[in-house]
């Protein structure tokens, strides 16, 4: 031995920075292959609680979308089926609101693939999802199988994916949702839509009346009248082919009041009316010489700052009340029916 | 699964990390937890706003595998130790009083490299295990904390500096360092029940109170000292290479890396207690040892945290660990993955950049004065305790600072201090803790 101890020189580090490098970069591939094995719903015991699972099922029902009143912070929740179970599905806020603006929250009769937080309590199984990159569609465009609307009765179940193709007939706000039928010529079927996700782009749902529209989604049966629905999640789901042409037809008030009984109840637009008089739930409008009441079921103030004298173009029905006859709005969104405010 | 280029962008992200952290490194006394602290406060000012929370954990991730292998220098350098770093304070102030201050580095990055590849290969190799280990261990926390407590005060010892003539000076002169410890373990334990029970500091910046107690009684006392009593440093040479065994390396790899990760592995242990655990049980010797098991004992500590709270284990131990769980869960072995991945990439930066900086760092403390670069790391450390937390905070600061100062003026061991979370965490898990606040007045 002569006494001269073995040296590590900075070189030597370098070659560790390396195999460091190297092993990480083993880590990144483990990172980008790595997938959380599948589980079967009837599987999940009380054992596997807030363990990380991926489950693969059918969307059972329409999802439910609520916002914390205090934290305005959106949920959506909904159950899935695989055939072995049922558990309930709940997006985080963070994954809810990105799913709300890619407007792909998953359908009711969707095939989905969820990977989040299992909980299971005796009663229930929750999967909490917190990474928008864990709700993966898997069922496509194609899945939705063209029907003639005639053929709904014979070819439904539920659950099962249909399109349809057809004129919009009759539309009706029913406060949590908005109803309408659809029909070929041959058939009818009824669309129901709820509020809450149609509120969420903010579209107009009256401009479907008349529309020849495409609308796919689930069918569900409605036990109490005793048909077949059709269950659109979002927008997405209803295509506006073609509007009826002049569906608000511009006249003017002396038009209207010079023949209401040619246009009763039909849509209309009026314009460059002043206001004469602001009431509750209620304005009077005139063009210099007629007045004209025009009517809304919400509180006028809602309707946005304006004063007597100013201006409009606004559109609704024109309908009776009374012995009088005034123009109705056809929705609870002012944006839908004044449309235009000269001061 | 994620894509490739999100991945790279993560592992980005943890570079900028370990480059914020080299900036940070040359202030001594500054901690990364102090810095986080603010990062933390910022974020979560835009939460609702943020998607993916994985760019600012690996930028995070970062910044602390670059405080664990860059804060070497400033502990070298500039002496200023933590709370992590005491334990080495006097092989590396050897060294560098011999003019091989850089070989000290070198030391330390090699105990470093240990550490990194033995985490970054073990932990999650082993997690099952380590989750049943800590399973087991998990009802017996208490009387563990309560056995290394006794270990701290039973194992401190006198320094012998000089001999009494009479009988009761030799009595006195033996036992000074020894009272002196246990003071400064009392006072810190006093303190310490103090802040965790009924803190004076803003609400809303409560989990920030440690910060000013550590920084004043590791990084204010020890830069006090420095500005008044710091001798000349002397030219230091520069070889790029270090004399050590092999032995010496496993031993020193081994023995820290035992350490840090039973101080990331039990609450309350910090890595200074985690290495003279370790140093006793494994009966290391040398100074080339020691400071080799430093390196490993402060990586294991501190990025260990990380590794251990995103595998199943899921624990929580330092302030990023806890800061990041106030509004990230870790669910998948994909995000374990990318961690480490990360972690092995930054480390592997970090460790070209130590090389670099030591040189910087030496042509700099050649140049500045070391008493005007202390002077500015005061101000500094000083400033940041008051932005955090008010000057509520500046009072706890001056307390701890006062404790700080006990064992270096009398050269008893500064592990003592630590006794501010030991003691309290040990405490509150005995279920004593509201009767001793209690009886100290605090309810």
């Amino acid at each position: 031995m002569n006494g001269k101890l073995p040296e590590v020189t900075e070189k030597h580090l370098l070659v560790a920075c390396v195999v460091i490098v190297l092993i990480g970069t083993v880590f990144i591939w483990l990172a980008y292959t790595s997938e959380t094995t599948l589980t079967k719903i009837g599987d999940i015991s009380e054992d596997m609680s807030f363990s990380h699972i991926k489950v693969r099922g059918k969307v059972s029902d329409f999802p439910s979308y609520s916002t914390d009143k205090y934290e305005q912070r959106t949920t959506i929740k909904f159950p899935i089926n695989d055939g072995t179970g049922t558990m309930n599905v709940k997006l985080s806020d963070v994954v809810s609101d990105a799913l709300l603006k890619a407007g792909t929250i998953p359908a009711y009769g969707q095939e989905v693939e969820l990977e989040g937080k299992v909980s299971v309590s005796e009663y229930s199984k929750t999967l909490t999802v917190i990474n928008p990159a864990y709700v993966k569609i898997l069922t496509k465009e194609d899945d939705y199988v063209l029907t003639n609307i005639s053929l709904v009765p014979a070819v439904a179940s539920e659950g099962k994916l249909i399109k349809v193709s057809g004129t919009v007939k009759s539309l009706s706000n029913l406060g949590f949702a908005y109803s309408f039928n659809v029909t070929d010529g041959y058939g009818e079927v009824n669309v129901f839509f709820q509020t809450t996700f149609a509120n969420i782009n903010a579209k107009n749902p009256y401009e479907l009346k008349g529309a020849n529209v495409t609308v796919k989604g689930a069918l569900k049966w409605y036990a109490q009248k005793s048909y077949w629905e059709i269950m659109p999640t979002t927008w997405n789901d209803i295509e506006i082919l073609s509007t009826p042409v002049e569906r608000y037809a511009l006249r003017s008030i002396g038009e209207l009041l010079g023949a209401p009984g040619t246009y009763l109840n039909t849509s209309c637009r009026i314009e460059n009316v002043s206001i004469a008089f602001i009431g509750t739930s209620n304005l009077t409008v005139t063009d210099g010489t007629n007045y004209l009441n025009i009517y809304s079921t919400v509180s006028i103030t809602s309707w946005g700052n304006f004063k007597v004298g100013d201006k409009l173009l606004i559109q609704g029905k024109f309908t009776k009340y009374g012995d009088a006859y005034e123009i109705k709005v056809e929705s609870s969104n002012p944006s839908h029916y004044i449309l235009e405010v000269y001061t | 699964m994620i894509e490739l280029s999100v991945m790279l962008m993560y592992i980005g992200f943890a570079v900028v990390g370990v480059l914020v952290s080299a900036v940070l490194c040359l202030l001594p006394g500054l901690h990364v937890y102090n810095v986080m602290g603010f990062a933390f406060l910022i974020y979560l000012a835009f939460l609702n706003e943020v998607q993916d929370h994985m760019y600012f954990i690996m930028f995070l991730v970062g910044l602390v595998v670059g405080y664990a292998i860059l804060f070497t220098i400033p502990t070298i350098y500039l002496s200023a130790p933590d709370d992590s770093t005491v334990w080495i304070i006097y092989p590396s102030q050897k060294y560098l009083m011999q003019g091989k201050g850089h070989e000290a580095v070198l030391l330390t990055t090699i105990g470093g490299v240990v550490g990194i590849l033995i985490m970054i290969i073990a932990i999650p190799m082993f997690m099952d295990q380590l989750k049943l280990i800590r399973q087991i261990i998990q009802p017996h926390m208490f009387w563990i904390i309560g056995a290394v407590v006794m270990f701290i005060l039973m194992s401190e010892f006198p320094k012998d500096f000089d001999r009494g003539k009479s009988k009761l000076k030799k009595l006195w002169v033996g036992w000074t360092t020894i009272l002196a410890g246990y003071l400064t373990f009392l006072l810190s334990s006093i303190l310490g029940i103090i802040i965790f029970n009924k803190t004076i500091v803003p609400v809303d910046r409560t989990f920030q109170t440690l910060g000013a107690v550590f920084i004043g009684m590791f990084a204010a006392s020890s830069l006090l000292v420095a500005i008044f009593t710091h001798k000349d440093i002397p030219p230091q040479q520069v070889t790029g290479k270090v004399e050590v065994k092999k032995e010496e390396i496993f031993r020193g790899g081994v023995g820290g890396t035992i350490g840090g990760l039973f101080a990331a592995f039990m609450p309350a242990i910090t890595a200074g207690v985690g290495a003279l655990l370790a140093g006793h049980a494994t009966a290391a010797k040398g100074e080339r040892t020691f400071i080799i098991s430093q390196g490993s004992n402060r990586v294991l500590y501190y990025v260990g945290a990380i590794v251990l709270f995103f595998t199943a284990i899921g624990m929580r131990k330092g302030a990023l660990t806890i800061g990041m769980n106030l509004f990230y869960t870790p669910e998948t072995k994909t995000e374990l993955f990318i961690v480490v991945a990360g972690i092995a990439i930054a480390s592997a930066v970090a460790i070209i950049l130590i090389l670099l900086l030591s040189r910087g760092v030496l042509k700099l403390i050649q140049k500045v004065r070391y008493q005007t670069i202390s002077v500015f790391a005061l101000i500094c450390v000083t400033l940041i305790v008051f932005l955090m937390l008010s000057w509520q905070g500046l009072i706890i600061y001056a307390v701890s600072t006062a404790i700080g100062l006990l064992p270096v003026v009398f050269h008893s061991r500064r592990m003592n201090c630590l006794a501010v979370i030991l003691v309290p965490i040990w405490l509150s898990m005995s279920g004593i803790s509201g009767d001793i606040a209690s009886a100290l007045g605090l309810f």
